[in-house]
């Protein structure tokens, strides 16, 4: 039975905040250019996957962290984009424990993360094993 | 010249470039993206700064040539050693696997390998990624 889902926090992302990480990190012209991403196979400009990645992780280290006595990268095994982040689009984080941690602090246990939309759909899952916060 | 799914056969492999990350540049990924203690100095890459600079060459090398996109996700990350400023990496990608689309006759996915070795040209970085390419206009199916 999958236990209750820990969240990790929120972010917003703008044209801004997409354009700037996909000139430095995934110049497709989807991530990079308003105009010609109108055309292209996603009918809009949307944030590269990756930026959806760094900020799922960057919530969960913020949220792992204080009560952390050493690395906190979790292991991944498979992370999947199921639907495209928007400009505007406010994104929530969440820490699924897929089995109760061990008693004793720092355990990791296998989990789902997950990002979502505004209107709470899942946009991105991450699975694999890490320590749960708080 | 546009590349499609159809440049890109199962066994085809690719070298995608090269980096050295210095100090500075690993600091401030840690800084914005994975504050751990351990990383703000810029001594050793987050896990994930490996993996994004990975995916920025593979973008670079290939998907700015090519009818691209995107992607679907990615999976069996290993990371066997750690990368430390002043390292030299070099990327490279292998298809693994190249299917057409049934519902999506306009696209095709390829599974690919993507690796960094560094310069003792031992593995400090592997993951598999699935990737979508648009079709050769005209293709026979």
């Amino acid at each position: 039975v999958a236990e209750e889902a820990i969240e990790l926090g929120e972010w917003s992302v703008d044209v801004d905040d997409m354009v700037a990480f996909g000139r430095e990190w995934d110049q497709l012209e989807f991530h990079v250019d308003p105009v010609r991403a109108a055309s292209g196979p996603y009918g809009g400009l949307i944030a590269s996957g990756r930026q959806s990645f760094l900020i799922w992780m960057r919530l969960y280290v913020d949220a792992v962290l204080p009560g952390a006595d050493g690395p906190v990268s979790p292991q991944l095994a498979e992370v999947r984009w199921l639907l495209p982040v928007r400009p505007g689009d406010r994104l929530r984080a969440a820490f699924r424990p897929l089995e109760a941690a061990e008693p004793g602090r720092g355990g990791a246990v296998p989990f789902q993360g997950e990002l979502l939309n505004q209107k709470d759909e899942l946009v991105m899952t991450l699975d694999g094993r890490g320590v749960p916060p708080g | 010249m546009t590349l499609y799914f159809e440049d890109f056969p199962a066994g085809e492999e690719l070298e995608i470039g090269e980096r050295t990350f210095t100090r500075d540049e690993l600091a401030r990924f840690a800084r914005d993206w994975d504050p751990q203690p351990h990383l703000l100095d810029g001594e050793r890459a987050s896990d994930w700064q490996v993996f994004c600079t990975w995916g920025l060459l593979y973008v670079a090398a290939v998907h700015l040539k090519a009818a691209s996109q995107g992607g679907a996700g990615v999976s069996d990350f290993r990371f066997p050693k750690p990368v430390r400023a002043g390292d030299r990496l070099r990327g490279r990608v292998r298809v693994l696997e190249a299917r057409a689309s049934s519902t999506k006759p306009e696209r095709g996915t390829l599974v690919v390998e993507g690796v960094f070795v560094d310069g003792a040209d031992e593995l400090v970085f592997a993951h598999r990624s699935v990737v979508f390419f648009g079709r050769r206009p005209g293709h026979v199916r």
